[in-house]
């Protein structure tokens, strides 16, 4: 590719919209595996960690954990095109110097499709958390 | 005269998890005679117990000395479940010797028992990821090892109804089960307050269809086209698409085909004539195969003719001209049609070899009109080739001679 | 021997982002003499990937769903070729927020408001492909029955509720008056169409 422009990591106020319409997005797909995986328990062995913030300014939000357990799980999800939007969203926000996260998904069919659900109440808490009105820009618990 | 001494010996069983199956396999040593004997064989399964005789049913089979002998049973609880018990006898059952008629004494019981292997868990749930036809009844069992009594099970989120068959194992039975999804229908049980819940999945399959409507026809003695109705899709996540196999008798070769509903076969060089195709859908759970017997000159069906034209348009008269594929050297069967306003105004049929030609008359002047052509393989009608054709106008009557 | 004839350098390259369904360029020339073909790239999320989207004979192509998605900032390039060679244009950037395009809302209820006179509350559905993360700003037309001249009037709303008011007043009491609604994210130059008219009247003068 010959391009030769340098766009910045999108800003504060870019950040925000991401998280808005991540916050969409994760209601969406998880309405949707639902539906389309009745009577399945949540599980409570699996923990996925929030969006985390770079401690020095501008406190970049950094979705490096969140991204990989999606870019494991999206092969369990029929719903392509809402979880390749939602891989990108997450793209937006990856910080560039964090490694590869390892996740593991549980192999046994059962327990995989727990895991998934899992992984998207607790996607969906989390965006409902960071997209809470009183919290400061920015900061994220 | 001593009764014959068929006890069977060295009976050794052993599980097949995914199948739920007791595979029986023993032998019967000291038969004097050096031939083929037909023999029944009974066999008794118990459960639990060997008291508790939850199977008998009789193997007919020809057996020779030193022959091992297998056999197999499905049993409807997964063996997990439960230990198992089998014992066997037999009785000659040949027509040389009617007066052997004693049944043996019976092997000693084999016991079947693989709860010490399945691992330190307390609670385990069976059958594990099982693949069944939609319709079929699946019996369900759990072992708890750690006394909890308040365990529910749920299929779909809905609870269903347990029992116990044992101090530490209970079952419950679905009937009939529906297709639900690809994914797998939801089986999971609530043991322990604050745990998780232990799953499994049921893959409901739906049952592959007899296939409909099989028919193959060549549109130039070269290649044919075979076509189905393959009926729905058995797929899912842990089953592909069903398969199809296209299987010819008199050449013995066999084709997989790529597609659901349609495949191509190379018209063999030796001039074959007749064809006798067995089409063979298959998944992990049932075959379904359909018979096609055919000579090849019988299903021809021609291509678009092509290069039509409308030559020589006056006020009432033009000549259609069009060419055909050739297909050897056969002749075609034609038909032309003239369309009015919508309407078969005329229709008529022709005999043709490569190039087509026929004249149509007594139109009006200055008219809309449509002429079409198709054609069928001469040696032998099968179907007509798809039309061919083109709109037109008439021209104006030309004036009457100055009186 | 034949005159090199190059396809024309591409221009005027536009964009519009229609949400949740395809990025859109178009540019100019939109015909040439010969076969030509466009290759577009393209760079998205902030510049961290890339792609193309390859047209025949045609000066429009489009990026789809889930590829594209906003906020983002994307470049386009767009490159011409035929039988003598290619040329390229210039590198172009966009902000999708600025070029994205929504569905038009739908007004479903234009009633008087009890005991208000000279006013109507309109009810309307927020387009469902409209950006969640947009504050969207509208623009309702209004005009009497029997009169060609529209009045306008223009608000946001930040709010993404599916059912959403307003109150238009200062209108004449018991008049019949024709509806209609437009709306686009508050950076974006780019208007939805215009919705569906809807007809209400305000209550009658005690």
């Amino acid at each position: 590719f010959s391009h030769t422009l340098r766009i910045p990591r999108p800003d504060a106020k870019d950040q925000q919209k991401i998280i808005k319409e991540l916050q969409q997005l994760s209601k969406e797909l998880l309405e949707l595996y639902q539906k389309s995986e009745k009577g399945l328990p949540e599980s409570t062995k699996y923990t996925l960690p929030c969006l985390t913030s770079d401690p020095h300014p501008p406190n970049n939000i950094n979705s490096s954990a969140i991204l990989a357990y999606f870019q494991e799980i999206r092969r369990h999800i029929d719903n392509k095109g809402v979880t390749d939007e939602i891989i990108g969203q997450l793209k937006k926000l990856k910080s560039q110097d964090t490694w590869k996260i390892k996740v593991s998904v549980p192999t046994e069919s059962f327990e995989c499709k727990c895991f998934v659900l899992t992984i998207l109440q607790q996607f969906s808490k989390c965006m409902d958390q960071v997209n809470e009105p009183q919290r400061p820009k920015g900061q994220l618990r | 005269s001593e009764p014959l001494p068929l006890t069977p010996e060295s009976l050794k069983v052993s599980i097949n998890s995914t199948c739920q199956c007791l595979n029986l396999q023993w032998s019967v040593h000291n038969l004097p005679y050096h031939q083929e004997l037909q023999i029944i064989v009974q066999i008794q399964i118990s459960r639990i117990k060997t008291s508790n005789v939850v199977w008998v049913g009789n193997y007919s089979t020809t057996v020779k000395r030193n022959q091992v002998l297998h056999w197999s049973w499905e049993s409807e609880l997964p063996l997990e479940c439960a230990t198992h018990f089998v014992r066997i006898r037999s009785v000659m059952d040949d027509a040389k010797f009617p007066e052997l008629k004693s049944w043996s004494k019976w092997s000693s019981w084999e016991e079947v028992d693989v709860q010490d292997s399945l691992g330190h868990d307390t609670f385990f749930l069976f059958p594990k990821d099982k693949l069944v036809e939609e319709g079929s009844n699946v019996t369900f069992c759990y072992i708890s090892r750690s006394n909890q009594n308040n365990i529910s099970c749920y299929l779909e989120g809905i609870q269903v109804h347990v029992e116990q068959l044992a101090p530490n194992v209970s079952t419950f039975h679905l009937s009939r089960v529906p297709f639900v999804r690809p994914k797998g229908t939801n089986i999971f049980c609530d043991v322990t307050q604050g745990e998780d819940p232990k799953g499994t999945i049921l893959y409901v399959s739906k049952v592959l269809e007899e296939l409909k409507d099989f028919s193959c026809e060549t549109r130039d003695l070269k290649t044919l086209n075979c076509t189905w109705d393959p009926g729905s899709d058995t797929a899912l996540e842990i089953q592909p698409s069903q398969s199809y196999t296209l299987f010819e008798s008199f050449s013995q070769k066999k084709k997989v085909c790529k597609h659901r509903n349609w495949c191509t076969w190379q018209v063999s060089q030796d001039s074959q004539e007749m064809y006798h195709f067995t089409l063979m859908a298959e998944n992990y759970l049932r075959k379904r195969t359909v018979h096609l017997v055919f000579k090849l000159t019988h299903r021809v069906r021609p291509m678009t003719p092509l290069n039509f034209f409308l030559e020589n348009i006056n006020s009432t008269n033009a000549t259609m001209t069009w060419k055909v594929h050739p297909i050897g050297n056969s002749t075609f069967l034609c038909q032309v049609e003239l369309h009015h306003d919508g309407q078969i105004i005329q229709q008529n049929k022709v005999f043709m070899e490569m190039n087509g030609k026929y004249l149509l008359s007594e139109m009006e002047p200055d008219t809309h009109y449509l002429a079409r052509v198709r054609c069928a393989y001469g040696n032998h009608f099968w179907k007509w080739s798809e039309w061919i054709g083109r709109k037109f106008t008439t021209l104006e009557a030309a004036p009457l001679a100055a009186l | 021997f034949g005159l090199a004839v190059l396809p024309h350098k591409p221009e005027n390259i536009s964009c519009i982002f229609y949400y949740r369904c395809n990025l859109t360029c178009t540019w100019s020339p939109e015909k040439e003499a010969n076969d030509t073909w466009y290759t577009v790239k393209r760079t998205y999320l902030y510049g961290s990937e890339n792609d193309t989207c390859k047209s025949e004979n045609r000066a429009s192509c489009s990026f789809f769903y889930p590829n594209v998605t906003n906020p983002d900032i994307c470049t386009i390039e767009v490159e011409a070729q035929n039988t003598d060679g290619i040329v390229k244009s210039s590198m172009t950037q966009w902000n999708l927020d600025n070029i994205v395009k929504t569905e038009p809302p739908e007004i479903y209820c234009v009633k008087p408001a009890l005991g208000v006179k000279r006013m109507v509350q309109i009810k309307w559905r927020r387009p469902r492909l409209a950006p969640i993360s947009s504050v969207l700003k509208y623009t309702l037309q209004f005009r009497t029955v029997n009169s060609a001249k529209w009045l306008e009037v223009n608000f946001t709303r930040e709010d993404i509720s599916i059912i959403q008011t307003y109150d238009l007043t200062g209108l004449q009491a018991f008049t019949e008056y024709v509806l209609t609604l437009r709306c686009a994210a508050e950076e974006s130059r780019f208007w939805s169409e215009w919705s569906q008219e809807k007809t209400g009247t305000t209550e009658e003068q005690a």
